[in-house]
């Protein structure tokens, strides 16, 4: 067995195989979900398994945007998400950079208390944050929602961005400086464009978490119009009935923006990864 | 210039969110101005608003509900309800903070396990008063309103019952047909088929056994009718689990997967996995309650399955599990109690239980809807009312007014019965375990109420 050919096998051995296999492992109950969610509801149980839809149908999306309101459940959540995650870039961009540029007395602890907030469940919190919000008349308001996804995923996010900042050598912005740049200036156009990879990943970060958040969605919101997709999910499935058909639906309709951002950050989410990692 | 345009922008939008923040919430009730005449007065009544909460908003029960809600204010037009349908999983957590925080809806939709719940916290309002002057009191099942009764330790009535699921066997007609069985009637006859019909190569099974979340209702049944006992407790308050007969029902009910005559799944079966074997056809005979009805619609097809009265011992008596109600109560810090009560009342009337129980497959409370053409003409209804008549069905009442009964069921009753099937445990360590944890409890609520 020569070399070469020896190499090859090893290749395939130890990364194509356990790459296919951890592939297929993931990519099935995807593949699943989507053909189940354009079976007919009676075909989903039936014996011998169906690997594709016969007969195929949109009966369940229809159904589960006309009849359960879903879209409403995906605007709402559009919202909420969206608007967190550019509360959450805005201010750990510059919390971050203070983090990281700055020496301040208790600078330690800060950094304590951040990671400490993180270690907490949130269910803990929900009693008094609610009992704040109703004070506020925040309750049945997604404003309450966005104030609650920002606070909770701020302290990673900046931990993250502040992590970033410190990859970026100080000579840069004293360049900016020397050219009359104003710290915010450099800030904003010399330094903030080199951590787009960090930006992307902790606003990824941001964004999946507070799309996929679910008990403040429910215990903050008593107007159906007004819950987010988490919430609306969880009611396909009754106390005694499952509607396999519009579940899979309403799942395949609430991944399509994740699936979306993942597409378009996934070159920077693998830059941020490493360079995020490397100091701190 | 630019940092000024910069500055003002960013607080114009910081306003911006502030205002948006503090705007009320959606505000949904109406009110109308009384005109100058006296009778414009009248007809231009405040329309006052009643929240509404339902502890299962699915696509089947929201439109379900909202019918209702819609006959409700056509009676009733100075009120309008808010309805919020909730995840059945979590529906609780919500109730629980509103309490908490005393920001509680006007009625809740209320199932037997969470009275007892509310009732120690004193959330709750007693209908015992309002009960006395509604219109359709006397067509209410005692043996309902007694179960009601009992989930409170004062015996008042803490929610207007509607509909109740009772503990049912669901057989596929269609294959027990090809196979030329009737369903069992004995638990000799039973575990002979679950023998007789394992077919492991296949995958195909006679019973699918319910050994995952929720295996408490199946599993109690078999044993105590194994045992021929119908009472959880002694007169001292002393749990009867620990007895010897009950270890030989449990190990009865265990050797159904310790031979394989069921799917090496059914450890982890919960109601999902069970319905979806019964309705893929797996398994022939399941043990469930009436209202997996529309589920079996669903998988099987109307006409390939049935409901029957679970097998009986050799005495000839079947236990099964006392009647689960759903019910609506008001609570005490609701801001519309009147109107609560009349919502309430309205949801436990012939009208609105009928409506409810022909489409979701419960069982009507209220005797006016016996009458009804739909429910005599139901065969599923006609079991379930031959249960209740006959005399040699017991029912096994559970200990639902014990605050720790859903702990139990989770950390002891469940994962015990798991460890049985997997051989970790014995069956008479097990039940032992439960009997004194259940001991402790039910002396302690009887001292504690004294």
């Amino acid at each position: 067995m020569n070399i070469k050919f020896k190499n090859k096998l090893h290749r395939v051995l130890i990364l194509y195989i356990p790459l296919t296999i951890l592939l297929l492992a993931t990519i099935l109950p995807f593949y699943w979900i989507l053909i189940t969610s354009f079976k007919v509801e009676s075909s989903i149980m039936k014996l011998p398994l169906l690997y594709l839809p016969s007969p195929f149908t949109f009966d369940n999306y229809l159904n589960v945007c006309n009849s359960m309101g879903f879209l409403g459940y995906f605007i709402n959540g559009l919202i909420v998400s969206l608007t967190t995650t550019l509360a959450i870039m805005l201010i750990s961009i510059l919390g971050g950079y203070s983090l990281s540029r700055y020496k301040f007395k208790g600078k330690s602890f800060t950094m304590f208390f951040l990671l400490i907030t993180q270690m907490l469940p949130g269910v803990i919190i929900l009693i008094p944050l609610f009992t704040i919000f109703y004070k506020f008349h925040l309750i049945n308001n997604l404003m309450s929602l966005i104030i609650v996804n920002t606070t909770v995923n701020l302290p990673f996010c900046m931990i993250m961005m502040s992590g970033f900042f410190s990859t970026i050598p100080h000579t840069l912005e004293e360049a900016a400086y020397i050219d009359g740049c104003s710290r915010l200036q450099a800030v904003f156009k010399i330094v903030v464009p080199a951590v787009i990879p960090g930006i992307v990943s902790s606003s990824a970060f941001a964004f999946v978490n507070s799309w996929n958040e679910f008990i403040y969605a429910l215990n903050f919101i008593n107007n159906s119009k007004l819950f987010t997709l988490p919430v609306g999910l969880s009611m396909m499935k009754g106390e005694f009935t499952v509607n396999y058909g519009s579940l899979a639906a309403g799942i395949i309709i609430a991944l399509i923006p994740v699936l979306l951002v993942f597409r378009y950050i996934q070159k920077y989410m693998v830059e941020g990864a490493t360079a995020g990692a490397i100091k701190g | 210039m630019k940092r000024k345009i910069l500055v003002l922008v960013s607080l114009f939008v910081l306003i911006s969110v502030a205002l948006l923040g503090c705007t009320p919430a959606v505000t949904t009730s109406t009110t109308s101005q009384p005109t100058g005449s006296t009778t414009a007065q009248t007809t231009a009544a405040e329309v006052q608003t009643i929240q509404f909460w339902y502890h299962d908003g699915n696509p089947t029960s929201n439109p379900i509900m909202e019918e209702l809600i819609s006959r409700f204010e056509t009676l009733n037009p100075n009120y309008k309800v808010e309805y919020v349908g909730l995840p059945s999983d979590s529906y609780l957590q919500k109730y629980t903070l509103a309490v908490a925080t005393n920001t509680v809806p006007d009625v809740v939709s209320i199932r037997d396990m969470d009275v007892s719940t509310f009732v120690n916290q004193d959330a709750l309002i007693s209908f015992d008063e309002a009960f006395a002057s509604f219109d359709q009191k006397d067509n209410i099942s005692p043996a309902v309103l007694d179960t009601v009764r009992s989930c409170a330790i004062d015996g008042k009535l803490y929610c207007l019952p509607q509909n109740i699921t009772m503990d049912i066997s669901w057989y596929n007609t269609k294959l027990m047909a090809e196979k030329g069985i009737t369903p069992p009637t004995t638990i000799d006859q039973f575990l002979k088929y679950c023998e007789t019909y394992a077919d492991k190569t296949n995958n195909k099974y006679f019973y699918s056994l319910r050994g995952g979340g929720g295996s408490m209702e199946n599993m109690f049944d078999f044993i105590f009718t194994y045992a021929n006992e119908y009472q959880l407790f002694d007169s001292e308050g002393n749990c009867v689990l620990n007895q010897p007969k009950f270890a030989e029902a449990l190990d009865k009910y265990a050797s159904i997967y310790w031979n394989g005559w069921t799917s090496k799944d059914s450890v982890t079966n919960g109601f999902k996995e069970m319905v979806a074997e019964f309705g893929s056809g797996t398994s022939m005979f399941i043990n469930h309650n009436s209202s997996s009805l529309a589920q079996h619609k669903t998988n099987l097809g109307v006409g390939n399955f049935m409901n029957v009265l679970s097998p009986a011992n050799s005495q000839g008596i079947s236990v099964t599990k006392d009647m689960s109600f759903v019910g609506y109560g008001v609570f005490k810090g609701s801001k519309n109690v009147e109107g609560g009560i009349k919502f309430a009342e309205f949801m436990a009337s012939a009208d609105a239980a009928s409506y409810l129980c022909r489409t979701e497959g419960r069982i009507p409370v209220n005797n006016l809807v016996y009458a009804e053409d739909w429910y005599k003409s139901d065969v599923n209804m006609m079991v379930y009312k031959g249960i209740l008549e006959s005399p040699n069905v017991r029912f096994l009442t559970h200990a639902i007014w014990l605050t720790q009964w859903n702990e139990f069921r989770s950390k002891y009753q469940e994962p015990g019965f798991q460890a049985v099937l997997l051989k970790e445990k014995t069956s008479s360590q097990v039940l032992t375990e439960w009997a004194d944890y259940l001991t402790q409890c039910q002396k302690d609520y009887l001292a504690s109420n004294k």
